[in-house]
């Protein structure tokens, strides 16, 4: 949040000398003026959306696609939102448009690739057995509704707060709340039946 | 369990959640720096045809509109040119004769038939002056070329009506809408 906040004062002084672009700044988001700025021919403006958004690009992937497949495809919708970006009609909803990319990159994946097996890391120190434990937590959300896995993923993953999910997403606040409660609920019982089973 | 930590990591931690937190934290994104080669830029934004798509529809069911009402006046415009030319010709029976001006009692027909002036022949009157001409010109018209016409009605509506298709399909176009691969998703489909 404070990166977001920072870049907002540091386009709200650009904009000083003229007012009017001084009153549209404080009215629209940061990662609109980012946006704006990118179109307007700042690459780096691009950087910060990067910086800004590929967790949440990262999360949405790590819910659908074998993890070995994610860090490639993060790079790829990125290059894909920066060429597509002079279609996005409301700068504004960046966050909604990124995330839909990256959901039907991530379903092309699944129509385009064939089945591959991950391969399981061998588990013999106490970081790597944290990060297989890790694994097959994330295999049971992955076998959770989609908007469940994916909203549970950003949370517990990647450490962001229900409000983060909702700004980053263009979800509402209150659809995050309720898929992370059910999907939460889901993933108790979920692992409850496995730990038992184990 | 604690609902407030779980949406925003406020009130009493959630011993539960925390657990997840810190195994699956080992997957968390690494920031890695992005590589936008040097030669992409922003593609250059599409005209947006749809607006000119739905001007053209519209232009074209316009122009429709105007062809079918012109066809509609034109079929139903003889009955009342005969019905007024019948009206016209009682009227001319029943109605009480007016006072002709002096310059009609000597140019009259009938009065210069009495009077012994022969009329010189007269080339047949302009059509639009007429009435009666028109009115059988109409009529051989409706026998002959009605068919006709509404064959040329027809295919005219026919064409509008291709014209709109490909209008909707170039529209579908410019907006992206994707569309299944019927033939690389046959194996899905059976």
């Amino acid at each position: 949040m404070y990166e977001v906040e920072a870049t907002a004062d540091m386009l709200l002084m650009t904009s000083q000398g003229n007012p009017v672009m001084a009153r549209e700044a404080a009215q629209i988001s940061p990662e609109a003026l980012l946006v704006k700025a990118v179109l307007a021919g700042n690459r780096d403006s691009f950087g910060r959306l990067y910086e800004l958004y590929a967790p949440m690009v990262h999360g949405i992937l790590l819910a659908r696609v074998p993890r070995t497949e994610v860090e490639d495809l993060v790079q790829d919708i990125f290059l894909h939102a920066f060429k597509k970006l002079p279609t996005l009609r409301e700068a504004g909803a960046f966050g909604g448009w990124l995330a839909m990319i990256t959901r039907n990159r991530a379903m092309d994946f699944h129509r385009y690739t064939r089945e591959t097996v991950e391969i399981k890391e061998d588990h013999a120190t106490g970081d790597r057995r944290k990060r297989a434990r890790a694994e097959e937590i994330l295999e049971v959300i992955r076998s959770l509704p989609d908007a469940y896995r994916e909203t549970l993923v950003l949370r517990l993953v990647e450490g962001m707060t229900g409000p983060e999910i909702a700004l980053r997403t263009g979800l509402t606040a209150a659809s995050v709340r309720v898929n992370l409660h059910r999907g939460m609920k889901l993933l108790r019982g979920k692992l409850g039946i496995k730990e038992a089973e184990a | 369990m604690n609902n407030d930590y779980l949406w925003d990591r406020t009130g009493e931690p959630d011993v539960e959640v925390q657990q997840l937190e810190d195994v699956l934290g080992t997957l968390r994104y690494q920031p890695q720096p992005l590589e936008l080669p040097a030669e992409v830029q922003p593609a250059a934004r599409r005209r947006s045809f749809s607006a000119l798509a739905v001007a053209a529809t519209i232009a074209l069911l316009v122009l429709a509109a105007g062809v079918w009402i012109r066809f509609y006046r034109q079929q139903v415009s003889p009955p009342a040119i005969a019905k007024e030319g019948v009206n016209s010709n009682q009227a001319s029976v029943t109605s009480t004769p007016t006072p002709m001006r002096p310059d009609e009692l000597i140019t009259g027909p009938g009065n210069q038939a009495r009077l012994g002036i022969t009329a010189p022949k007269r080339s047949p009157a302009p059509r639009h002056t007429n009435r009666k001409n028109i009115l059988t010109r109409r009529d051989e018209m409706t026998a002959t070329q009605r068919a006709e016409a509404e064959a040329a009605k027809d295919q005219l509506l026919l064409a509008l009506r291709v014209a709109s298709a490909k209008l909707n399909l170039a529209q579908r176009k410019t907006v992206g809408a994707p569309t299944s691969n019927n033939i690389r998703n046959q194996h899905k489909l059976g």
